[in-house]
This record gives structure tokens, C-alpha cells and sequence, in this order.
């Protein structure tokens, strides 16, 4: 049986039953904040990381939540932020590292154990991680998770109104890919 | 039909990315044990600064001490090393400089024509 959110914030606000409550809550929202992590950050072993990383920084963030928030949009918060700095240091250290490791993204997901998809679901993922970094972002929270603008403006500190044009510039990008490829 | 209904039209809204088997039934307790470890390392790391805490304000005189200390040091030895070297130079000028030496440089100082016209003769 699951908790509902405003019992979660109870427990998680009192000292002696924080602990049990934020178990509950990581127990509650964990596979659906993996999966927001794992279509940002792709590998299986990086999301894992990322993943436990925000739930540990949310624990320590737990006085500054105020509780007038949604508990999903909260810990979704933060742990879509981890995501994105994983991302922008692992290209900071890709442009930096001199390792011919290239091979493209859709080659690497063929060889990985962890992707279920055909090639042209890898070739379609590759040509969305090669969209700007607002326009990726936003379509896979848009289109995925059908998170709200006014959410994902939050998050990524972008006006709605620049959100929706750079939504739909990548939508316009994907379908391109697809007549490409028919 | 907009780009977007095209978009799923083709790709859906399928996942393509998969996890390793029980993975989810495992996540939170691995959190939690994460969290707990966290707590511990914190507890012990509270538990030595208060030790530190205490003694600081004694490292910090000690440390000031020791600062006065070598620079009194530095400072007298400097001034050693001053006075020896001055001892040294005035010794030189008085063992240097004899009487003899003196006086002909006197002498030479107070030629004139007449003394020169005289000397010039004399060898002749």
C-alpha cells in the first residue's frame, strides 16, 4: 500500500520518524525518478550514481523543504539538476580528454546490455542528444514525462515562453530525422 | 497530423533502456544504507573537531610564539653579522694606511712648478 504525500511530509518533517518517511518516499517515487534520470544521462551505471546522489543530497536539503511543494516535483528537482551537471561534466571532460573513445551513441547503446532497442530507436537517440542542451532537456521532459513548462522552467531557469519555441524547434529536428529515415 | 502526433506515431513513448533484474527491489534499501553511512562519517567527523575546537585558541599562541621567536632570532643574528663586518672594515683602514705611505702622498700632493723645474735640474 502506498503512503499518500501528505503523510510522507509529516513523518519526514518530525525527527523521530524522518528517517522511516523518507525511506517511504524513496520506496514511493524511486523507479519513476530513475527513468527521468536514465533518459538524461543514458547509461545504466552513471543514472544508478546520479540517482542515489540526489536522494542523499535530498536528505540533507530536508529543513530547507518547506513542504508547500509537491514531494515528487521536489526530489524531481533535484535530481534532474544532478542529471544535467553529470552531463555537463562528462562533456567538459570528453572535450578535454585526448582518448579516441568516439565511436558514436548509437554504436554504444547497440554494445550495451542495458538498451532494449532496435537500431533505429539507437540512431533516434543519438540525434536527440545531439540537439542543443535546452532543446534535448526539454523534449525529453516534455515529450517522456509530460512534465508542465512552468516545471520545467523552474528547473532549467528558462523562460516558458523560450521553453515552448525550443520545444518545438527539436520537435521539428526529430521529424526531419524520421523522413530522413523512412 | 502536427509533427508531434507524428513523432509518436513512429517512436511511441516506448523505453527503450532496461535495468539489471531486481534492481528496484534493491534501490532504496541501497539509499538508505548510503544515508546511514552518511550519518555515521558525520558523527565521527563532529566527534574529533570538538577535540580541535578546544585546543585551538593553545595551537595558535604556540604558533605566534614560535613566529615571535625565530624572527628575534633572525634578527639578532643579522645584527651579529652587521657589527663583525663593520669590526672587520675598521681594522682593515687602520693596518692598511701606514705613516710612510701618508707622507709621500703629502709630498706629492704639494708640488709645484718650482719643485718639478728643480728635480728636472737636478738630473742633468
Amino acid at each position: 500500500m502506498q503512503i499518500d504525500d501528505e503523510q510522507l511530509k509529516k513523518l519526514i518533517k518530525a525527527e523521530n520518524t524522518r528517517s522511516r518517511g523518507f525511506e517511504m518516499m524513496v520506496r514511493k517515487y524511486s523507479e519513476q525518478l530513475y527513468w527521468q534520470v536514465r533518459r538524461i544521462v543514458i547509461t545504466h551505471e552513471d543514472s544508478n550514481d546520479v540517482l542515489q546522489n540526489a536522494f542523499l543530497k535530498a536528505w540533507a536539503s530536508l529543513d530547507s523543504f518547506h513542504g508547500d511543494s509537491k514531494l515528487f516535483t521536489w526530489i524531481s528537482r533535484i535530481a534532474i539538476n544532478e542529471a544535467l551537471d553529470f552531463v555537463r561534466k562528462q562533456k567538459n571532460h570528453a572535450l578535454q580528454s585526448t582518448d579516441d573513445e568516439d565511436m558514436g551513441l548509437a554504436n554504444q547503446l547497440m554494445a550495451d546490455n542495458f538498451f532494449d532497442g532496435d537500431e533505429t530507436e539507437a540512431q533516434l537517440l543519438e540525434a536527440i542528444e545531439q540537439l542543443p542542451d535546452v532543446q534535448k532537456t526539454v523534449f525529453k521532459l516534455r515529450y517522456y514525462d509530460e512534465m508542465k513548462y512552468s516545471d520545467i522552467s523552474k528547473i532549467l531557469g528558462t523562460s516558458e515562453g523560450g521553453l515552448k519555441a525550443s520545444y518545438h524547434i527539436a520537435v521539428k529536428k526529430i521529424t526531419e530525422f524520421f523522413k530522413q529515415h523512412d | 497530423m502536427n509533427e508531434e502526433d507524428f513523432i509518436k506515431s513512429k517512436m511511441g513513448t516506448r523505453n527503450p533502456f532496461v535495468v539489471p533484474e531486481g534492481y528496484f527491489d534493491q534501490l532504496t534499501a541501497q539509499v538508505m544504507q548510503k544515508i546511514e553511512a552518511e550519518e555515521e562519517q558525520k558523527k565521527t567527523k563532529k566527534a574529533k573537531p570538538a577535540i580541535l575546537r578546544t585546543l585551538r585558541p593553545l595551537l595558535y599562541a604556540a604558533a605566534c610564539t614560535c613566529i615571535a621567536l625565530f624572527g628575534v632570532a633572525i634578527y639578532q643574528h643579522l645584527n651579529h653579522e652587521v657589527s663583525e663586518t663593520q669590526e672587520l672594515q675598521s681594522n682593515i683602514v687602520v693596518t692598511d694606511y701606514t705613516d710612510s705611505y701618508i707622507e709621500e702622498c703629502a709630498d706629492y700632493a704639494m708640488l709645484d712648478n718650482d719643485d718639478i723645474y728643480a728635480s728636472l735640474l737636478a738630473d742633468m
